[in-house]
């Protein structure tokens, strides 16, 4: 357990994991935005898309996230692809008419198709973006962004800095904790207890023995932290100097320039529906497909 | 100058049966106290009042002469340092400098300066190598040691020890007596309160208070304290090794009553 | 039959960058009866070798037998239905007090016997049994376990394990954190048991503890068995091996013997038989 890191974390030193966590959160938002867009055209769908999503696979490998990586948060979402992929299949979009492929009586159209792929390009993409987050930035650092991203909620008496630091504890305390339920859970097998088969009534039953002793023990170390921080002068409410400050650096501004800009062309590519292809190339899109 | 001082102060917390029971004593600055006794005794209860983390309606308890009230507990309390019990759950940041930065951020230390004191003290508890370290990959001593740079780094009058070794190794047990010893050594205006189980530790320090069902019964320097050896059996108390072993000779008709430690006993023995 | 250690070895997310050899070339029996304390610094191996004894943790190499349970990873030696072998090893863990989450007391210490099958009314005897043998009277037995005392807690989380009557009890550090007398009730409590038949397995940093109940010792370190032997044998070396702790009384006797007064360690158990042992060795230099 000790050896683990928390979550997707990878401990690199790349340009990405050392920009400040606000920038960081920022720009994952304006190309979620970015990612969302849709277009009019089918083939500039899958251009602007292609392009964002280049640019993804660069910050991955500038991130040194391993594809393996990737894929390995996509594992979980291998049913829903294949059911959305169903789903369009069998209700096609609104005016369908080019026939891709045909079982007996059924018809499976190209539209489908390319919505089906539509869609989980823009998953894979959003699951990519946060995975880079996530790869390069460290649990508490993100805590940090979002405690000065909620400053000005401060101004309605919103527990900002509560909130943060219940975060910031309770992420310290997770290894703390997976190494408490490992040491129940052998207390209890070690009295009977099988946490793999069993009815359901002695399966309610274990569990009960797991997360009643893990509530319990919670509910004492809450009193003991709390009187540990008091002890040592903490008030939330009162003024506090701070340890840790996030350093907002040059990469952090051009990146978000960077990002801003592109955000800002895929909402103007999107509203003024520019085609570029159609523009560039001067061919109708359909022959562009077929 | 009195660090600490105590006067009928009694405590409930079922409003039924007294855990700390018409409790008088004082503490001289400097003074290095141990308080033994069971567990259930009272002694952690006292702790926990002395710095207010629970409040007592009937009683006074007075620290460097200010008395404590709920308008002076942020003061008293910068004066005072506490080390509990459990490692993990008085480890609050997310790293070794963090947590030591906890206590420097609460009592407003500027920014600036906050490198400097947590170098420092981390450096005095000798975990300066683990600085960056998270708490999941500590032993107990070391965190127990962390717990104390934390609270040196606020420069107390008073430190408090409400059974900081109990849950530790032989080597955690011994790595904290060392950091306390030198904490002493470099300070000796240190007013020390251990609240101990282990009898040998009491042995060492200047004056023991044994407490026993929310009362105290025995106050004094460690050899008077020991010498009621009725009352001590009575509730059934450890001795210290030295006594038990001048207890056997005297039986084997070697009379070794004044010699004051193990030295010098195994110095006239072998004479 | 004692309990045997063939070759065991044991590695922690073996096949991964944290993997971990925890125990190393394991070759040991524990005799039928017999009072033995496993000893070692922290991370030695000692907690990883105890829960072999049940089955917890299987050997990556080698196998453990146990009357006639034999816990291994090789499909064909592993004895099936190898759960039934928790009814015959209980095993309580440091600071079992933790463990407790039934409403009520008894109810808490008849879940272990229920899981293995007993009735309602079987399992509640057994409970009732076992918490008296603790030392927690019959007014005990429907209150909220949460409502006791830590030391209080920590006996009931114990007769839970005694409830399923095992005769081997394999006990983690059971003394930590319990005051001078509480922990003096326990080893009690634990040599009554062993005195009536129970083999007890002690792993523990108290050496004191070790020299007054145990009759055998293991010393581990690094993951592997370093010697077995008996208490006196372990305190008698000259050196300081293994940095255990030695007990005060063997400290007194190191001091005694480098001033020269030598002492006959084979005659000293306690703080009793040290005054005599002195009285003996100053008669004899008069």
């Amino acid at each position: 357990m000790k050896g683990m890191t928390l979550g997707r974390y990878a401990p690199f030193n790349t340009v990405i994991h050392r920009m400040d966590p606000r920038s960081k959160l920022l720009m994952l938002v304006l190309m979620m935005v970015a990612v969302f867009y849709g277009y009019q055209s089918q083939v500039m769908t899958f251009v602007m898309g292609g392009i964002i999503f280049i640019l993804i696979l660069t910050i991955l490998l500038i991130s040194r996230i391993s594809l393996k990586q990737l894929f390995s948060s996509l594992k979980a979402l291998w049913i829903m692809i294949i059911i959305l992929f169903i789903i369009n299949v069998l209700v096609p979009p609104i005016g369908a008419s080019k026939i891709a492929l045909s079982i007996g009586t059924y018809n499976i159209f190209w539209e489908s198709i390319l919505q089906s792929a539509k869609i989980i390009l823009r998953l894979v993409m959003m699951i990519s973006l946060t995975l880079i987050l996530t790869a390069t930035t460290k649990p508490l650092d993100l805590t940090y962004a979002l405690e000065w991203y909620m400053y000005p909620l401060k101004l309605i008496k919103f527990p900002t800095h509560e909130i943060a630091m219940t975060i910031s504890i309770a992420l310290r305390f997770i290894p703390t904790l997976l190494d408490e339920t490992m040491r129940i859970m052998n207390a209890q097998a070690s009295r009977g207890v099988d946490f793999e088969h069993g009815k359901v009534k002695e399966k309610i039953k274990a569990i009960l023995s797991l997360i009643v002793p893990l509530f319990m023990s919670a509910f004492q170390r809450s009193e003991e932290l709390a009187n540990a921080m008091e002890a040592r002068g903490y008030n939330p409410r009162a003024k506090r100097t701070r340890y840790r400050n996030l350093h907002w650096g040059i990469s952090d501004t051009l990146s978000l320039i960077f990002v801003i800009t592109i955000t800002t062309g895929v909402i103007v590519t999107s509203v003024m529906n520019w085609n570029f292809i159609e523009m560039i190339f001067n061919i109708p899109t359909w022959v562009v497909i077929l | 100058m009195l660090a600490l001082e105590v006067k009928n102060l009694f405590f409930s917390y079922d409003g039924k049966h007294d855990a700390v029971n018409d409790v008088s004593f004082q503490v001289q600055r400097g003074k290095y106290v141990s308080i033994i006794g069971h567990n259930g005794s009272g002694k952690s209860t006292l702790a926990k009042l002395i710095i207010g983390l629970l409040s007592f309606k009937k009683g006074e308890v007075r620290v460097f002469d200010q008395l404590l009230t709920n308008e002076s507990l942020h003061e008293i309390r910068s004066k005072v340092g506490i080390v509990f019990q459990n490692p993990d759950n008085q480890f609050i940041g997310a790293t070794v400098k963090d947590d030591i930065a906890f206590g420097l951020e609460n009592r407003l230390v500027p920014h600036e300066d906050m490198e400097d004191i947590i170098q420092k003290f981390a450096a005095k508890v000798r975990m300066k190598e683990f600085l960056e370290s998270e708490p999941a990959n500590l032993s107990g001593g070391q965190k127990q040691r962390v717990a104390i740079a934390g609270i040196l780094a606020m420069s107390p009058d008073l430190v408090i020890l409400d059974e900081a070794t109990s849950m530790l190794d032989p080597k955690g047990k011994r790595e904290v007596k060392e950091t306390l010893l030198e904490m002493r050594e470099e300070n000796p205006n240190l007013t020390i309160l251990s609240i101990t189980h282990d009898i040998e530790e009491a042995t060492i320090s200047d004056e023991v208070i044994v407490m026993h069902q929310g009362k105290i019964i025995l106050n004094g320097a460690p050899k008077e304290v020991f010498a009621n050896e009725d009352i001590l059996k009575e509730i059934d108390l450890d001795f210290p090794f030295i006594q038990k072993i001048k207890k056997v000779l005297k039986l084997q008709g070697i009379d070794v009553e004044n010699l004051a430690n193990l030295e010098e006993l195994a110095d006239f023995l072998c004479r | 039959m004692p309990i045997k250690y063939t070759d065991v070895s044991f590695t922690y997310n073996d096949k991964t960058p944290f993997s971990y050899e925890a125990l190393r070339g394991v070759n040991l029996e524990i005799l039928d009866g017999s009072f033995t304390a496993i000893v070692g610094k922290t991370g030695c191996g000692k907690s990883t070798l105890i829960q072999q004894l049940n089955g917890l943790l299987i050997p990556s190499e080698g196998e453990v037998a146990v009357n006639q349970y034999v816990v291994s990873k090789n499909r064909k030696r592993r004895t099936k239905k190898i759960k039934e072998l928790r009814k015959l090893v209980g095993i309580v863990f440091q600071f079992p007090e933790y463990q407790l989450f039934e409403e009520t007391v008894e109810k808490d210490v008849a879940f272990g016997p229920k899981n293995f099958g007993l009735s309602n009314e079987e399992a509640l005897k057994n409970a009732h049994d076992a918490l008296r043998l603790v030392g927690l009277d019959d007014t005990f037995f429907k209150r909220s376990p949460f409502d006791l005392s830590g030391g209080e807690r920590r006996r009931v989380a114990i007769a839970g394990i005694l409830a399923l009557k095992p005769s081997i009890l394999v006990l983690d550090e059971p003394t930590a954190g319990l005051d001078p007398r509480g922990a003096r009730e326990m080893m009690k409590l634990f040599k009554g048991l062993h005195d009536n038949g129970t083999t007890v397995i002690l792993v523990t940093h108290d050496m004191n503890i070790v020299l007054e109940y145990s009759d055998t010792v293991i010393v581990m370190e690094d993951g592997e068995v370093r010697e077995i032997t008996t208490p006196l044998q372990l305190f008698n070396q000259e050196n300081d091996l293994y940095s255990l702790e030695t007990p005060l009384l063997y400290k007194f006797v190191k001091l005694l013997s480098d001033q020269g007064l030598k002492l006959n360690l084979n005659e000293i158990k306690d703080i009793e038989s040290l005054g005599a042992a002195i009285a003996k060795a100053r008669g004899n230099k008069k």
